[in-house]
């Protein structure tokens, strides 16, 4: 229980610590947040001050932070003029498709990443595993937005299998998930590895053999189980990566979501949304890596225990 | 343990009426390094007997840890047994398909290691571990199965088996854990029980404990015993048999007494000294001096000769294992073929 | 397939010998060396073939980056010219000689991020990891606040508030390498303060200054050299995307990941103009993988597998 209490209180210093930051950022575009939040709208004098007021800019900085946060904590996240909604209403429309293209470049790089990783680490020293970690590491070093423009001229262009961009649904999902997927699964795949390399050589494998068991079960119930079990540790991370990449495989597709209306909103100086979709992001990121830092000790007995 | 040639009269008989529960034969286990071949046991042969007990002693690097996962069958790439055979209860191991081979580990021979807690997977509770090793080879549900776990616990003076059974690994001592896996072991009432080392790892009183907890069993059940170490001390308390190995060779063996008492093999005499050096008295610490050969670079001939008192030109040529008439065994050009020829003392401080 | 006990079979559980024996059993350990370096050849090899002909841009391009002709847009690469040995643009400009100068910015901006970010974060990283205490507890705090946002995301941020450009681009790049650095060298200068001859050091009276420069610095060298061939890589991709998406290098100034964008919109017609810069990049990056691997093999001979 004081792993849990711990860490969600790390969590919420986090989270506050995230906002402020992110409140600043506000304050530091040259200009004042006034004009930067109302963009062109910034010339009408009667915007100008109905913003300063709701802003509250002639109050003091960290009142104008808990003025905001209380705002955010209630949904407000701000008002995007050059979309003329609420920037709630923005996120809110884009966020499922990202969580979507974000899921399935998981499930891409967790199933790839296992069998790449697996087949490397059962024929180790083989010239199979050279060719799979050679895979592995071409696949992380390969910048994803070429990947997307390959994957789009191979499987769109030349064979025609999949929209070339847009397109809607789960065939529309394939080509951006697979160079979201692809990029995190060298990364997975070299972990495996080298997690069931060790527990292949640890002695309760030999002592499992030993006491007859069959291959079969002895890799599935006493090296898999415990090797994958690191891997759940960087699945935190890859999440990460998952919604950095997010952002360029969105703009390669022209697929809506969350990391395109990011960087529209700074193309379009659109303030107010690139501070609630900065901030959503981040907070995302946290929460996540929350959930799965509980995992822990649902998985392994020995951490967290009483 | 006998001889293939003389006997004690009272044994003559029973020695061709009961094969032995284990008789290894010329046992040769080889790494692939490379290019090269790295031979770690070079033809070691030895016997068990049933409701035997045989200590393979033998420093790090002896062949003794190979030659006893040879037995289980545990040996893997890029590992292999090059030659020899390895007959439990008459069947030889060797070229055996695997298949068969795993049914018979576990039932027919089975292995305690050295580190008790990491031979236990840290993610599963004791009990289930123990069920486990039983339910390979009888069928019990999984409730029968844990209250035979229970019985074999209480067999190695578990008090709480119950609690045991409940925790998982990393919640006991080493001690305790050891005890689990001794249990786990003589589940399914194996012929032959072989043990790495099982003490090593553990403190001298929980050490003491265990060699009891054995020494009872050995007594109680008619499981047959290999005892590896490379500490010769442990190894007198518990068996009754002993095989000094040595460059992945055999250089001396024979009935506990005999060999302790009078040590024939210059090394097992360099060991006893040793061992009697840390356990009494005052003054150095005697030791053989000169370093454990590496398999990789063997001397030719006699494995010990570059570090044995008595070293002779003869020693080149490699010994062969001779019987001696008092039913041992020796690798030795000072015993060679000539029978009864005792020109050494008996120890030789060295 | 059956197996005997004679013949190799697939390795599992049989490392877990006794210490002496186990060196015999583990023979894979310097063919697995060999493979690294020949890596370290390849990742070279790779590495030249892109970095000598940027290096020698001038020489080798017929015309500048900037040349148009009109009359010969769209060309497909052919063999014939040197002008036109990856084709051309919309424009009618030399893809091949844009690639070369292209890779002079990216690969110079990448430069400068790790220079940048690296100083500042070992500066930054030294500080708090000899001082320790509450300035140490403080910029390490400030370190894991930074850390907090996922891959890209922060960069982003920061070009969304300074504004796009290339300046800003490495700006926005290094500000995400600082964090990294940073907790990487506290981590090496915290244990080598603690060392038994570094406070014999500070016991006869040796200053912060000199322990700094003499123990501590070069102790936690290897550490930086290896997270420096790592953040080679990452820069020049993060420099990459970023002009891609617009937010780094302005036309027409040549910058691979901006031609990658540039080509996107003539995907279909002219598929040269995007693919050959991404190509090159994904060549330089493989390269530097390769190398840093080898390096990090090479310094940390502990480490073992991925």
């Amino acid at each position: 229980m004081f792993y849990v209490g711990k860490r969600l209180l790390a969590l919420v210093v986090l989270l506050v610590a995230i906002s402020i930051l992110v409140f600043l950022m506000l304050q530091l575009i040259p200009g004042s947040p006034v004009s930067a939040l109302l963009g062109q709208s910034a010339t009408n004098p009667a915007a100008v001050a109905r913003l300063t007021q709701e802003l509250g800019l002639n109050r003091p900085l960290p009142v104008q932070y808990w003025r905001w946060l209380d705002g955010v904590l209630h949904g407000n996240l701000g008002y995007s003029y050059q979309n003329q909604q609420p920037v709630s209403v923005l996120i809110g429309q884009n966020l499922p498709s990202t969580l979507a293209l974000a899921g399935a470049g998981l499930l891409i790089s967790l199933v790839g990443g296992i069998l790449l990783g697996a087949v490397a680490a059962v024929r180790r020293d083989t010239p199979a595993d050279s060719v799979t970690m050679g895979i592995a590491m071409t696949l992380v070093a390969l910048p994803s937005f070429w990947l997307g423009l390959i994957l789009i001229l191979v499987f769109a262009v030349a064979l025609p299998v999949f929209p070339v961009f847009g397109g809607s649904g789960l065939r529309g999902l394939v080509l951006p998930a697979f160079t979201l997927g692809l990029g995190v699964l060298g990364i997975t795949a070299r972990f495996v590895r080298s997690s069931l390399l060790e527990v292949m050589d640890s002695p309760h494998v030999v002592a499992a053999r030993a006491k007859g068991l069959n291959r079969r079960t002895v890799f599935l119930k006493h090296i898999a189980r415990n090797a994958l079990l690191p891997v759940v540790t960087i699945i935190g991370l890859q999440i990460g990566s998952l919604l950095s990449g997010a952002v360029l495989v969105e703009m390669v597709f022209s697929r809506p979501g969350i990391g395109r209306l990011l960087v529209q909103s700074i193309l379009n100086k659109d303030y107010a949304t690139v501070q609630a979709t900065v901030l959503i992001i981040a907070a995302f990121y946290a929460v996540t890596n929350l959930v799965v830092d509980l995992l822990y000790p649902v998985l392994d007995p020995r951490i967290g225990g009483a | 343990m006998t001889g293939p040639a003389t006997e004690g009269a009272k044994n003559a008989q029973s020695a061709e009426a009961v094969p032995p529960v284990l008789d290894v034969r010329g046992l040769h286990t080889h790494f692939r390094r490379g290019r090269n071949v790295v031979k770690v046991v070079r033809g070691v042969s030895f016997r068990v007997g049933r409701s035997g007990s045989v200590g393979l002693v033998g420093e790090s690097g002896s062949g003794k840890s190979i030659t006893a996962l040879s037995v289980m069958g545990l040996i893997q790439k890029p590992g292999f047994i090059a030659d020899g055979q390895i007959l439990l209860d008459g069947r030889d191991l060797v070229g055996m398909p695997a298949a068969e081979l795993t049914k018979l580990r576990g039932r027919d021979v089975a292995m305690v290691f050295q580190e008790p807690i990491a031979a236990l997977n840290p993610l599963y509770h004791i009990g289930t571990q123990v069920a486990e090793a039983i339910r390979v080879h009888q069928d019990l549900t999984k409730n029968q199965a844990l209250e035979r776990a229970r019985q074999l616990l209480a067999m190695v003076g578990i008090a709480d088996a119950g609690r045991v059974l409940r925790s998982y690994p990393h919640q006991l001592s080493g001690g305790m854990c050891q005890r689990v896996t001794i249990a786990t072991a003589l589940a399914n009432d194996p012929g032959l029980l072989i043990m790495d080392e099982p003490t090593t790892a553990l403190d001298t009183t929980i050490q003491a404990q265990i060699l009891d907890i054995i020494a009872d069993l050995k007594t109680r059940l008619e499981t047959a015993i290999v005892f590896v170490s490379h500490d010769i001390s442990v190894v007198t308390q518990v068996c009754d048999e002993l095989v000094v190995m040595y460059g992945g060779r055999v250089m001396e063996s024979g009935r506990t007494e005999q060999v302790i008492g009078s040590p024939k093999h210059p090394y097992t005499q360099g060991l006893i000294t040793a061992a009697m050096s840390v356990s009494g008295g005052t003054g150095r610490l005697k030791s053989i001096p000169g370093e454990v050969p590496d398999p990789q670079h063997m001397p030719s001939g006699c494995p010990f000769r570059p570090r044995c008192p008595h070293a002779m030109p003869q020693c080149a040529a490699d010994p062969p294992l001779s019987d001696l008439p008092d039913g041992r065994q020796v690798a030795c050009w000072l015993h060679g073929s000539t029978t009864g020829s005792t020109t050494v003392e008996e120890v030789t401080p060295l | 397939m059956a197996d005997r006990i004679g013949e190799p079979v697939l390795a599992d559980g049989t490392l877990a010998l006794q210490a002496a024996e186990a060196d015999v059993a583990r023979p894979t350990a310097s063919r697995w060396r060999l493979l690294r370096q020949r890596n370290f050849v390849i990742g070279v090899i790779l590495l030249a073939i892109v970095v000598i002909p940027v290096l020698l841009a001038p020489v080798l391009s017929p015309v500048g980056p900037d040349t148009q002709n009109a009359g010969a847009t769209f060309l497909a690469p052919s063999v014939t010219h040197l002008t036109s040995l990856m084709g051309t643009d919309e424009f009618g400009r030399s893809v091949w000689v844009r690639v070369l100068y292209g890779g002079r910015y990216s690969i110079g901006a990448s430069i400068a991020v790790v220079v940048i970010g690296g100083t500042a974060g070992t500066a930054l990283g030294l500080v708090a990891g000899y001082l320790g205490g509450t300035v140490g507890f403080l910029i390490m705090r400030v370190v894991d606040l930074l850390l907090a946002f996922p891959g890209i995301l922060l960069a982003l941020a920061v070009t969304a508030i300074l504004g796009p450009s290339l300046v800003n681009a490495v700006i926005a790049v290094a500000i995400v390498a600082v964090p990294l650095y940073a907790r990487i060298v506290e981590g090496a200068a915290r244990e080598i303060r603690n060392l038994p001859y570094v406070r014999a050091s500070r016991a006869l009276g040796a200053g912060p200054r000199h322990i700094i420069v003499r123990h501590v610095l070069p102790g936690a060298m290897p550490a930086v050299i290896v997270q420096t061939t790592v953040w080679l890589g990452v820069a020049v991709l993060w420099i990459a995307a970023l002009g891609f998406l617009g937010l780094g290098v302005q036309p027409p100034t040549p910058e691979w990941g901006q031609m990658v964008s540039d080509g996107q919109a003539s995907l279909t017609i002219a598929w040269w103009v995007a693919v050959f810069p991404g190509l090159f990049l994904a060549v330089f990056v493989v390269g530097i993988s390769l190398v840093g691997d080898a390096l990090r093999d090479r310094l940390n001979p502990t480490a073992v597998g991925a």
